[in-house]
């Protein structure tokens, strides 16, 4: 048997049954439990199927690779150790003995229960999703919280209607309430309300507890409503501002920053180009610094991270086109992302030619008096500046000025220079991707202007 | 910068020895539109002993290149050394020259 990944679509699509039927189980087996099985022919070919389902996921558990502090297991023996330390047992006893027991036509007894350890599973199951990042935390955490709450509810009510259905004198709730001709699907209806309202610490007071063993169990109840109403407030409006956690951190850099800028005498239509500045790095990464991320990274995961990253960018460089893989590793280990807001002087005139942009997002233009025509003016995703002034080693005659906001990559000397030395293909690439600019060279050199 | 003007045969070539930038190339420009003016129709430029070319020196070439296009004549550089030959590709221009190894090829292309 092959091994499984832990994060492959199969395993995952399995987890989600798994955890499904430990969710069913959780909901229907109290309720079952409360009526002695009485209808549990009905439901018998489940119980066995759910417990087939549960002895094939320990199988597959021993054929899963797990990953722990970043090492993914893949070695037989090391999984089952781990399994056998975790959650094999429960996940036996939730499902073996149960599923010998369907044999013998649902006995009731203590065994009935055990499936309840499913419940386990589905708490390991989730717990795995969020250290595997599988969906987004937040949201993962309510799913949790809302099942939790669910099942909770459903156990408390089953409990109630226990002790009403365990107490035949006058005194108990369902008698009280005359409720004892009634069906169980309406019993069990009242007490969900009953739990519900209660633990909601609404209390209309229609159904009150009398008897010792009732005003025990509201006792608990209500001390337990109120821990789970506190947890569950806190726990929504926690997951709630973290769902928005990142905006609302973006609005409150913004706003110390112009706070700071204000304070220190900085123009208003400054500050608001600040402002557009970051809101726009900050739809374009999420609040992530890219760079930061990456410098963490070994050599070989960076430059596969960055290709990733940066594959839209790349595609509008002909530069990297026509690289070889390695050669583009070596070009994103030498070139740096750089952004430009609109109307900033991108590259400036009077100073040595020692960079070439390769623009893969957004307009730039030369700013000259010279009477040249537009294409040769502008410059737009896949095409570079900088090259005659950096070739040619000369100063550049014009300033580039960005149109919107500009995405490009720098190439500076020392990168070009350590680029031909490592790479004998650098120049020949360069030569060819040259020629595409020709035309617009040709402009330029005859009318003097060097950029 | 040192100019040789050779107009011994139907075929003018200039050959340009040390730097061309920007004091020196309005020379070569002189030089070139005097040979036109001549009725110069094929020039060869001999770069076989010039080791910088700046983007003036470009600009000549390029404005020789379109008059002389223009005309209905030839223009052709020759000899160049590996520096010079990558400073015209690395500025895009390669492509729009005829370039020759030596001065002796471009003149039996240009004869034939």
């Amino acid at each position: 048997m092959r091994l499984f990944r832990e994060t492959s679509r199969f395993k995952i699509s399995w987890d989600i049954l798994i955890c499904a039927v430990a969710l069913i189980t959780g909901l229907v087996l109290p309720v079952e439990l409360l009526q002695g099985f009485a209808y549990s022919n009905r439901l018998a070919v489940w119980w066995t199927v759910f417990s087939v389902i549960g002895l094939v996921d320990i199988i597959l558990s021993f054929n899963t690779t797990v990953e722990h502090q970043g090492v993914v297991l893949r070695d037989r023996r090391a999984i089952a150790r781990r399994y056998l330390r975790g959650m094999f047992w429960p996940d036996l006893i939730a499902n073996l003995p149960f599923f010998l027991a369907s044999g013998l036509a649902m006995q009731t007894g203590w065994v009935t229960a055990l499936p309840l350890l499913r419940l386990l599973r589905m708490l390991h199951i989730t717990s795995r999703w969020e250290d595997l990042q599988l969906l987004q935390i937040p949201v993962l955490r309510m799913i949790r919280y809302g099942l939790a709450l669910m099942l909770i509810t459903n156990g408390i009510a089953c409990l109630w209607l226990w002790v009403g259905l365990a107490d035949s004198s006058p005194l108990g709730w369902i008698q009280r309430l005359q409720l004892s001709r009634t069906n169980f699907p309406d019993l069990y209806l009242h007490s969900l309300y009953w739990t519900i309202t209660t633990l909601a610490t609404v209390g209309y007071g229609d159904i009150t507890p009398k008897t010792s063993l009732e005003i025990i169990l509201a006792i608990v109840m209500m001390m337990t409503g109120a821990i789970l109403l506190a947890f569950a407030v806190g726990n929504v409006v926690s997951i709630i501002s973290q769902l928005d956690g990142g905006r609302l951190e973006h609005r409150n850099r913004q706003s110390a920053i112009t706070r700071y800028l204000q304070l220190n005498g900085v123009e208003r239509q400054t500050i608001d180009r600040v402002r557009r500045f970051n809101d726009y790095q900050w739809a374009r990464t999420g609040g992530i610094n890219p760079r930061q991320i990456l410098a963490d990274l070994p050599a070989e995961l960076r430059s596969e991270v960055t290709i990733r990253i940066l594959q839209e960018s790349i595609s509008n460089v002909p530069l990297f086109l026509a690289a070889s893989t390695p050669l583009q590793k070596r070009l994103l280990a030498e070139l740096l992302p750089v952004t430009f807001p609109p109307c900033t002087v991108v590259l400036e005139d009077e100073a040595m030619g020692e960079q070439i942009l390769f623009i893969t997002a957004g307009s730039v233009a030369i700013n000259t008096n010279q009477d040249l025509p537009s294409d040769v003016l502008h410059y737009g995703p896949g095409d570079y500046v900088g090259d005659l002034a950096f070739f040619l080693r000369e100063r550049r005659t014009d300033p580039v000025l960005s149109q919107s906001y500009v995405e490009a990559f720098l190439l500076n000397r020392h990168s070009f220079d350590e680029l031909c030395r490592l790479e004998p293909r650098f120049k020949e690439l360069l030569r060819q991707v040259a020629a595409k600019q020709t035309a617009r060279n040709q402009a330029l050199l005859i009318a003097g202007v060097i950029v | 910068m040192q100019l040789t003007v050779d107009t011994s045969s139907q075929l003018t070539c200039i050959a340009i020895e040390g730097g061309l930038d920007s004091a020196t190339a309005p020379h070569l420009e002189t030089s070139i539109e005097t040979c036109l003016a001549d009725g110069a129709t094929a020039l060869i430029l001999d770069l076989s002993a010039t080791d910088y070319v700046s983007s003036m020196g470009l600009r000549v070439f390029l404005s020789t290149l379109k008059t002389l296009k223009a005309s209905g004549g030839r223009f052709v550089l020759a000899g160049l050394n590996g520096e010079v030959q990558e400073i015209i590709d690395l500025a895009g221009v390669g492509p729009l020259f005829d370039i020759y190894p030596t001065v002796d090829q471009a003149r039996h292309s240009l004869a034939g």
